[in-house]
């Protein structure tokens, strides 16, 4: 079952769904971007097997978790962290196309080359489902960024009275005296 | 060593047969015994460098001492630069009265009593959390050069202790009273040999009557000791030494993060790490902007030190010194969290994301 088009005048046995173009039927199906012979050979599959209904099913259900995620927002200095990371990087040049490739009769456009197109929308799938994975373990296992705001002096009042402990109280202490602690 | 080698072959090749050697190679072999004891007699001396303190060590040490064991009053000049290079200055006094220590100034009283430090302002009293016992404390001469020599202080013989830099530049200069033992004037010098804070008795009774009636009243809060911590929390980081050579000598659990106390023998360092980002707006104003390590940073010049604060990977450091501005310096460089357990799993994740 590779070439779904070219034999749907001829069902092929039932066999198991899995393979690449398999898939790439099937969340075609869902997302309803299958031509009619295309829509009738998987219909015609689901009808009669209960593997292909089972993936159906499974693609459906990973396919709807992912959209029910939702947005959240990030956290403070992500973007600042993320721009900065880019701006870091060499800037790419671009090479100016020199020459336009005329259409031969023989070359078929990649817009057309559907089975390319199955397949890299499955990898998509895959990918997509992989980054918002690792995106919840980040939300998920990060704390919190919390405030921050260090007691600068009382900081330095302790290691005044630090300084008494590890070296000698007059020097430690005596300089703690004056009241011109940041306040 | 050519020759002791040569005097050693002709030593040990020498006839058996009990024939006189000639004079020689006795020469040769007094030559080699001689510099093998020199030899010897150096290894040995230098060994006991380390463990024997010297003259300027050992009166460090009865300095500490002298403030609790001596019962004195007195008047403090203090002067120190501020973060604009202007020379700032204050009078406190001190008295002393069987180890309770107490200054005063204008109101305000700091007094340590058994290791416990409380301050009392225009909010009343409050305590300073007491540090745990430092450990393996190294002495005053085991990074600084100590030299002596005599001078007097409102008259009385005194004797100077001069710690220089490795490049011989003076870090400090601690004039110690000869009879009391007491800290009579302490300098912290810049690398330039400008003063950047000191302090000087002006005046000292050693009538401990006198020095009694100068005492304020107890404390009316409880003390506080900091909970010492044998285990550094995931994602805090307490380096053995500073960067600066300093030792490590306590740990402790403090305002939601770590306090760690370091020490040369002659200054010390406090390091507040406390995770979370930076609320600038939130810092004292009268600060001067710097950086550390590259890191963007805020620096206070203060009568006690400096105190510098800054966050880097996740965590805030708040760190005070009272060495020279140079040795803090480098004595905080390197200072860098270490990434969470949590952190390091998230970057396992999404590194070949790229958003690491």
């Amino acid at each position: 079952m590779t070439d779904g088009p070219d034999v749907i005048g001829t069902p092929p046995p039932t066999g198991p769904a899995g393979s690449d173009d398999d898939l790439t039927l099937v969340s075609g199906y869902l997302d309803n971007e299958l031509s009619d012979d295309e829509r009738a050979f998987v219909e015609a599959r689901l009808a009669d097997s209960q593997e292909w209904r089972d993936e159906l099913d499974a693609v459906r259900v990973a396919r709807d978790a992912v959209r029910a995620l939702g947005t959240r927002e990030a956290p403070a200095g992500f973007w600042t962290g993320v721009t900065t990371a880019v701006e870091a990087q060499p800037a790419i040049a671009v090479p100016e196309p020199e020459q336009t490739v005329e259409a031969e009769p023989n070359v078929v456009p990649i817009s057309a080359a559907t089975g390319n197109r199955g397949r890299r929308r499955a990898v998509a799938w895959i990918a997509g489902a992989a980054a918002v994975a690792a995106s919840l373990v980040a939300m998920f296992m990060i704390p919190g960024r919390s405030q921050v705001r260090p007691n600068v002096a009382a900081v330095a009042t302790s290691h005044g009275a630090t300084s008494a402990k590890v070296g000698d109280p007059i020097s430690g202490l005596v300089p703690l005296g004056p009241d011109r602690e940041p306040r | 060593m050519r020759g002791t080698t040569e005097a050693a072959t002709r030593v040990a090749s020498a006839p058996m047969s009990g024939a006189p050697m000639s004079s020689t190679t006795r020469r040769l072999a007094v030559g080699a015994l001689a510099i093998w004891m020199l030899a010897v007699v150096g290894t040995w001396s230098n060994a006991n460098a380390g463990s024997t303190p010297s003259a300027g060590a050992r009166l460090i040490s009865q300095m500490r001492a002298a403030a609790s064991q001596t019962d004195f009053s007195g008047v403090v000049d203090v002067t120190w630069r501020s973060s604009s290079g202007k020379r700032e200055h204050a009078t406190v006094e001190v008295h002393s009265v069987d180890g309770v220590l107490e200054v005063s100034s204008n109101g305000r009283i700091v007094l340590d009593e058994d290791g416990q430090t409380f301050v009392k302002d225009e909010l009343g009293w409050s305590s300073t959390p007491e540090v745990p016992d430092p450990k393996h404390r190294p002495a005053p001469d085991a990074q600084w050069h100590l030299t002596l020599r005599p001078t007097t202080v409102e008259d009385r013989a005194a004797t100077m202790v001069v710690a220089s830099r490795a490049d011989g530049t003076a870090a400090q200069r601690l004039v110690i009273d000869d009879a009391t033992h007491l800290l009579l004037e302490r300098q912290v010098v810049a690398r330039d040999g400008t003063v950047e804070r000191a302090f000087r008795f002006v005046s000292l009774d050693l009538d401990p009557a006198i020095a009694a009636a100068g005492l304020a009243t107890t404390p009316s809060t409880p003390s506080r000791t900091a909970k010492a911590i044998n285990d550094v929390p995931d994602g805090y980081h307490a380096p053995e030494r500073s960067g600066a050579g300093a030792v490590l000598v306590s740990t402790a659990a403090h305002d939601g993060g770590i306090q760690l106390v370091y020490t040369d023998g002659l200054f010390s360092l406090s390091v507040l790490e406390q995770r979370g980002e930076l609320d600038w707006d939130a810092l004292p104003a009268g600060g001067t902007d710097t950086t550390v390590d590259g890191a963007r940073a805020r620096s206070y010049t203060q009568p006690m030190g400096n105190v510098v604060v800054w966050e880097r990977d996740g965590v805030v450091f708040t760190c005070a010194s009272d060495a020279p501005d140079d040795v803090l310096r480098a004595s905080i460089a390197g200072l860098r969290a270490e990434p969470s357990t949590a952190e390091q799993v998230v970057d396992f994740v999404l590194g070949p994301f790229g958003f690491d």
